[in-house]
């Protein structure tokens, strides 16, 4: 479940340090969305060749997070205040809030972080700017060691210019990955209907 | 008499102490319903289930503590659990769960895994659906939310565990683990949810007075630092200490503005002092023996029994009224003449109710034997006051007084029933109730409903309807008890019960339910787990499934083929630490479990689902309490009858057979018009209407004694006496019919209604003598000018 916080994680760590530190990336304000696709490598030990994976992704404030696989295979998977959702096929797998420890308040330092408010971030991890200001690096290390996230990440870090768009995530356990995001737009458009379906029914 | 007078003193003055001991000490009143259980004809096994329940579910508390702002919320709910602890009346507060806690769970079911399956993930393999399984790990591999890392791979390839934990299920479902707090949010405020169990002497009145006085204290506290903050409580103490304190007010408020009236009454009507303190005398006495007797032979007395109880002895004042009434007569003659002339009514009086009152005891119903012996050592020590006592201190010479438009105004209800030329009327008056009581007895129906009777304040209930809103468990009243040979086989049988509960509640017949199988599964269950897994899954597709992701070494995870998972496993204060109290600890052979039940909305599809299933019973607790009600109200009316019965071979031993029918005559009849008449106003019957019953019959038949016994040129001082007697009896009990506690008012409207109609037919009791002498009553009247009253 740790794996729930990860994603979480990388997309506030991303987007609110970088706000933090470069003025030149955008906020998203209330109402507006951040709309990309993506591409994951998963290096797990023990594997021949990392797990790949591409798609699409859509971040809305006040909604949530929804994030579409669509090679090899199509999964969604949705994150929002309510807990988190994932479907496979016809097949959806839901784990409400309680379930999931520290959901709520990781998706309320995502809120703080997309509105500018960064500061709750602070309590879990320590930031190291390695860039220029145009193409930064950052590097995040858990503050507390024997917390749920000290004792799953090692580092996280960033790179990116108004947007963040490389996360690599090395875990205690050896495990790491590597996010490139593209084709990013930061939108005032209503939800599609499909999209706010989808939010919707996490709660459910 | 003067010795017997002077020992009287002397073991009043035992008493007197004994009881100041016992208040010096610390008296405990009992306000737990269970404590008026009867102890007969129990199953033991549902008997210890309701005992653990009680136990489990009864000492329960859930404050809700909420705020705008989320981190004054949990500072307020830390204070009060700092308050909580330091009040020392907590058994256990849950209200921080940390890491800790969820590693425990995590390292309780790890080892297990290969046989712990979801119901979903069973049903598919079952099914031959392991491709499903498979295709969910791929995606999950492949998803943004891995549940693992390489490890966990190799340990559970298809993620199964993290699934089955998934369908856990919780308690509280709206219920998040903030930062180790349990919270919830709400219409943008948090709320922190702090759960206790109380210890398990808190149901006394000065316990429960405490404890809720050490929550509004913090309340008010945390209110003084943040305004808005909002305080949220359930648990049946909190009902307990409303209902006792609301009782206890209203019955003291009443209480008192009927003492100041009939001492103004009893103070018009002699035009002194002296029967008014004989009166304080006579009831004073009468309560302190109750007391300090039923603190010796009980140790503690049930609030319940004390408030009947003290009304019950409310009777006593109509010893001293009688022989006050007696000075007031005619040929009043000296103290110890008026006593012999009304000793044999009010000797008859308590010996009739002293029998009503020892058939209670034939019950096996604890709360009816205290009631029972309070009010008889009440009525007996009242009693012999007024025998020993009152003459010796009512030896002066009585002070004239013009009392006589009293008598002649008392005296009426004897001319009433007697005149001929009142006929009409009374046969319109008759007639009229009898009617009346038809009509009544159309709407009769009874009604034992403990959540009707108990008086719940409508504060606490909007807080517990908030609390289920916000958490979703409710008071948890209703259970189903599975009992077995081992454990094992109680699992087993659990599983088939929750399987046809799990249909049930798509059906809408119940909301929830939690059951310890559904998270420790039998050992049987965990075999067929194990080969489900082995036979459908990894033979078939865990090669595949490693080719697919390129793992090389296509390791097998190994699991310990004879270790299983049991219940004794639970972690304590872990998420899942609720579950041990579903499990009974056994004290007689065997095993049993609990399954609560949440929100039931179909009783008796529930009760249905259990048919069939050999050892797992329904228990319902707020439904034994209605039924503890309807039973004490069957006993009362059964005891009712019978003590008429046993009061006859007295009764007919004084006044033969036609004499003693002709006495219990307005009793009888005062006892089946009442419940009638009540029912005009739509009351249902319940237990109180009941005991009120019980009332009534001791003092109606007081009141047709007295006027049987009463002699020519008497009848009117007679009927002063029951008039006061009656006056003095609705104006302190029946007022309660004030009460907004239903109980009470239930009780006083009863009392009101029989008294009245007592007090009515009381004279054809004395109707016989009367035909033999048309015109006493009138010559009685005549006679009194001489009177020179004594009292």
């Amino acid at each position: 479940m740790i794996g729930v916080l990860r994603v979480v994680v990388i997309i506030f760590a991303s987007i609110g340090l970088a706000a933090a530190s470069t003025p030149r990336i955008t906020i998203i304000g209330p109402g507006q969305t951040l709309e990309g696709r993506f591409q994951q490598e998963r290096h797990l030990p023990g594997m021949a060749a990392p797990l790949q994976s591409e798609g699409r992704f859509l971040l809305s404030p006040g909604h949530g997070l929804i994030w579409q696989c669509e090679k090899p295979f199509t999964t969604t998977t949705v994150i929002t205040p309510a807990g988190l959702l994932q479907k496979v096929d016809d097949d959806a797998l839901r784990l409400p809030t309680s379930r999931v420890p520290f959901l709520r308040h990781f998706y309320d330092m995502l809120s703080g972080v997309l509105a500018g408010n960064w500061s709750a971030t602070n309590s879990d991890f320590k930031a190291v700017q390695e860039g220029e200001a145009g193409e930064w690096r950052i590097r995040l290390t858990p503050v507390h060691a024997e917390d749920s996230i000290g004792a799953e990440i090692e580092s996280i870090l960033l790179t990116g210019d108004s947007f963040v768009n490389i996360v690599e995530i090395h875990k205690i356990s050896g495990d790491w990955e590597r996010l490139v995001f593209a084709h990013q737009v930061i939108s005032s458009k209503p939800l599609s209907i499909t999209d706010t379906a989808l939010f919707d029914s996490v709660g459910q | 008499m003067k010795l017997a007078a002077l020992s009287w003193l002397g073991a009043l003055a035992a008493a007197g102490a004994y009881l100041a001991l016992r208040l010096w000490t610390g008296v405990e009143f009992q306000t737990d319903l269970m404590a008026l259980m009867p102890q007969e004809e129990r199953d033991a096994a549902v008997q210890h289930a309701n005992d653990r329940i009680n136990d489990v579910f009864g000492r329960r508390i859930v404050l809700l503590v909420g705020h705008a702002d989320r981190t004054t919320a949990r500072t307020a709910a830390g204070i009060l659990v700092q308050a909580l602890q330091g009040s020392g009346m907590t058994q256990s507060i849950t209200y921080r769960i940390g890491e800790e806690g969820y590693r425990a769970v995590g390292r309780m079911f790890f080892p297990h895994r290969m046989g712990l399956l979801s119901s979903s993930d069973r049903a598919r393999l079952q099914e031959g659906r392991g491709q499903e399984i498979m295709v969910r790990a791929l995606a999950n591999i492949y998803g943004p939310i891995a549940f693992g890392d390489a490890i966990l791979l190799r340990q559970d390839p298809f993620f199964l565990l993290p699934t089955y934990l998934a369908s856990l299920p919780l308690p509280m479902s709206r219920v998040v683990n903030d930062e180790g707090l349990l919270s919830v949010s709400d219409r943008g405020k948090t709320f922190v949810v702090i759960e206790a169990e109380l210890n398990s002497n808190v149901f006394s009145l000065a316990a429960e007075k405490q404890f809720v006085s050490i929550i509004n204290a913090s309340e008010r506290d945390l209110r003084a630092s943040a305004p808005d903050i909002e305080l949220l409580r359930v648990g049946s103490i909190f009902y307990a200490h409303a209902g006792a304190v609301t009782a206890i007010q209203e019955v003291s408020v009443i209480g008192m503005i009927s003492t100041f009236t009939i001492v103004v009454v009893i103070f018009i009507v002699f035009r002194a002092l002296r029967p008014l303190w004989f009166s304080l005398l006579t009831v004073s006495v009468g309560i302190m023996c109750a007391f300090s007797v039923c603190f010796w032979l009980y140790g503690t007395l049930h609030i319940g029994a004390l408030l009947f109880g003290v009304s019950l002895i409310g009777v006593t004042v109509d010893y001293s009224l009688h022989y006050c009434s007696e000075g007031l007569s005619s040929h009043s003659g000296d103290a110890w003449t008026r006593l012999r002339r009304v000793l044999p009514g009010i000797t008859l009086g308590l010996v009739t109710t002293l029998i009503g009152y020892l058939t209670l005891l034939l019950a096996p119903f604890p709360g009816l034997h205290e009631l029972a012996v309070f009010s008889a050592v009440g009525l007996l020590a009242s009693f012999i006051t007024v025998v020993l006592w009152l003459p010796w201190f009512d030896r002066d010479q009585p002070a004239p007084h013009r009392s006589r438009r009293f008598l002649l105004a008392a005296s009426w209800l004897w001319t009433f029933w007697e005149e001929p030329k009142y006929q009409r009327t009374r046969i319109v008056l008759v007639g009229g109730c009898v009617m009346l009581a038809v009509i009544g007895a159309a709407r009769f129906k009874v009604d034992d409903d403990v959540r009707r009777l108990q008086s719940l304040a409508d504060d606490l209930k909007l807080q517990e309807f908030s609390i289920r809103h916000l958490i979703g468990i409710g008071a948890g009243t209703q259970f189903f008890l599975i009992q077995g040979p081992d454990e094992e086989a109680v699992l087993e049988k659990e599983e088939q019960l929750t399987q046809r509960l799990e249909s049930a509640k798509q059906h809408g017949v119940l909301a929830q339910f939690q059951a310890v199988s559904q998270i420790i599964p039998s050992i049987a269950r965990q075999r067929e787990n194990r080969a489900l897994i082995q036979d459908r899954l990894i033979i078939p597709f865990l090669q595949a499934y490693y080719d697919q992701i390129g793992i090389s070494d296509r390791k097998v995870p190994e699991v310990d083929e004879r270790s299983f998972l049991t219940p004794a496993e639970i972690p304590k204060n872990s998420p899942l630490s609720f579950m041990r109290s579903l499990i009974l600890d056994n004290k007689t052979e065997g095993s049993s479990h609990l399954v609560l039940l949440n929100s039931v909305v179909k009783e008796e599809e529930l009760r249905e689902i259990a048919h069939g299933l050999d050892g797992v019973r329904f228990i319902d607790a707020a439904g034994d309490f209605s039924r503890l009600f309807g039973e004490y109200r069957r006993r009362a009316v059964e005891l009712l009858a019978l003590s008429s019965l046993t009061m006859m071979p007295i009764l007919i031993w004084r006044y033969g057979i036609m004499g003693s029918l002709r006495v219990l005559f307005p009793p009888a009849v005062a006892l089946i018009l009442t419940p009638a008449l009540v029912a005009l106003g739509g009351q249902p019957f319940t237990f109180f209407n009941a005991i009120a019953l019980v009332l009534v019959l001791a003092i109606s038949i007081d009141y047709a004694i007295f006027c049987k016994e009463a002699e020519v040129g008497h009848k009117s001082s007679t009927m002063l006496g029951i008039s006061l007697a009656t006056l003095t009896t609705i104006l302190s009990f029946g007022l309660l019919a004030l009460s907004s506690v239903y109980a009470v008012q239930a009780f006083g409207i009863t009392l009101a209604v029989g008294i009245s109609l007592a007090f009515l037919l009381s004279p054809l009791a004395g109707f016989k003598q009367a035909q033999h002498r048309p015109r006493a009553s009138l010559l009685d009247i005549g006679d009194e000018r001489h009177s020179v009253p004594s009292c």
